[in-house]
């Protein structure tokens, strides 16, 4: 797949997520363990998008320097999921998908509207 | 006999000195050889460990860009700020990596540069070749950000091939 092509996906998936087109929702891993002792280091985001479900989250694994040392490195993974959760399709690995993830976190998390309502409060 | 002597003494002395300073040549051609490796080297380590810190700035700048297109003809002069930063800190590291070339370095400059040579809008007042000037568009950040993605990857992929390479 081209390189470009996925890094224009991510940059749509990250527009439509700041205007809110695109909903994701949240949920805590039921089995946080990967292969190669990699984890799941934090919550599963989902979406669905033109009939397909779109999966996002954040681990840890090893990055092996030779054959016995390593060091752990943290990773977000953009997958297709079926409708049972099961991964259909992992998209390669590329920086953009940790500002699709940021842009999901505020979000879901409705940081920004948070502010927005603590600056509105008055100080008598 | 001491003529004799004192001329084959002669002879070898003068030899020796042929020698010798054919010697000397040979000894300064070679340290001024292993010294510009030296210094390659070297420069080349340094190189290899200031990369990572612009890598950080590469990425930083990626996804303030991300944060910034949400909202695009609002943010657009943040944008430009966003795109000139980098466009020094790429400018910075070409000036470094004279021997290690980076593909992705020039053409993410070429579309910084391209950028802030455009106007902010088609409403904005300026000089006489202002009006000359196109529009800085959606597009043209969009692909800034994937040639910024494609310069990221080539990056990373060169610090993992270093690491392997300086074990």
């Amino acid at each position: 797949m081209i390189y470009e092509k996925v890094t224009q996906f991510v940059l749509k998936l990250i527009k439509l997520t700041k205007s809110g087109e695109l909903q994701w929702t949240s949920a805590v891993p039921t089995n946080r363990t990967l292969v190669d002792d990699g984890f799941i280091a934090d919550k599963l985001y989902d979406s669905t998008i033109s009939g397909k479900y779109l999966r996002v989250y954040r681990y840890r694994t090893k990055d092996y320097e030779d054959d016995y040392n390593f060091i752990w490195i943290e990773r977000v993974s953009l997958q297709l999921i079926d409708i049972a959760g099961n991964t259909e399709f992992e998209y390669k690995y590329e920086h953009s998908f940790n500002d699709l993830y940021a842009a999901i976190r505020e979000q879901v998390s409705g940081a920004d509207q948070f502010i927005d309502e603590i600056l509105a409060i008055p100080i008598d | 006999m001491w003529d004799t002597v004192n001329k084959v003494i002669d002879f070898l002395a003068n030899w020796f000195e042929v020698i010798g300073f054919a010697i000397s040549i040979i000894t300064a051609i070679k340290v001024f050889l292993i010294d510009r490796k030296i210094q390659n080297l070297s420069n080349s380590y340094l190189y290899h460990q200031r990369i990572g810190e612009h890598l950080k700035e590469f990425k930083n700048t990626s996804s303030i860009l991300s944060s910034q297109l949400g909202n695009f003809s609002v943010n657009l002069k943040q944008i430009r700020l966003t795109v000139a930063q980098c466009e020094q800190n790429c400018r910075n590291l070409r000036a470094k990596s004279k021997r290690q070339k980076l593909s992705n370095l020039s053409i993410v400059i070429k579309a910084a540069v391209s950028i802030r040579k455009n106007r902010l809008d088609q409403g904005q007042k300026g000089g006489i070749f202002q009006k000359y000037k196109s529009p800085v568009t959606e597009k043209q950040i969009d692909t800034f950000y994937e040639k910024l993605a494609l310069l990221i990857a080539e990056i990373e992929h060169l610090i993992q091939d270093n690491k392997k390479s300086f074990k």
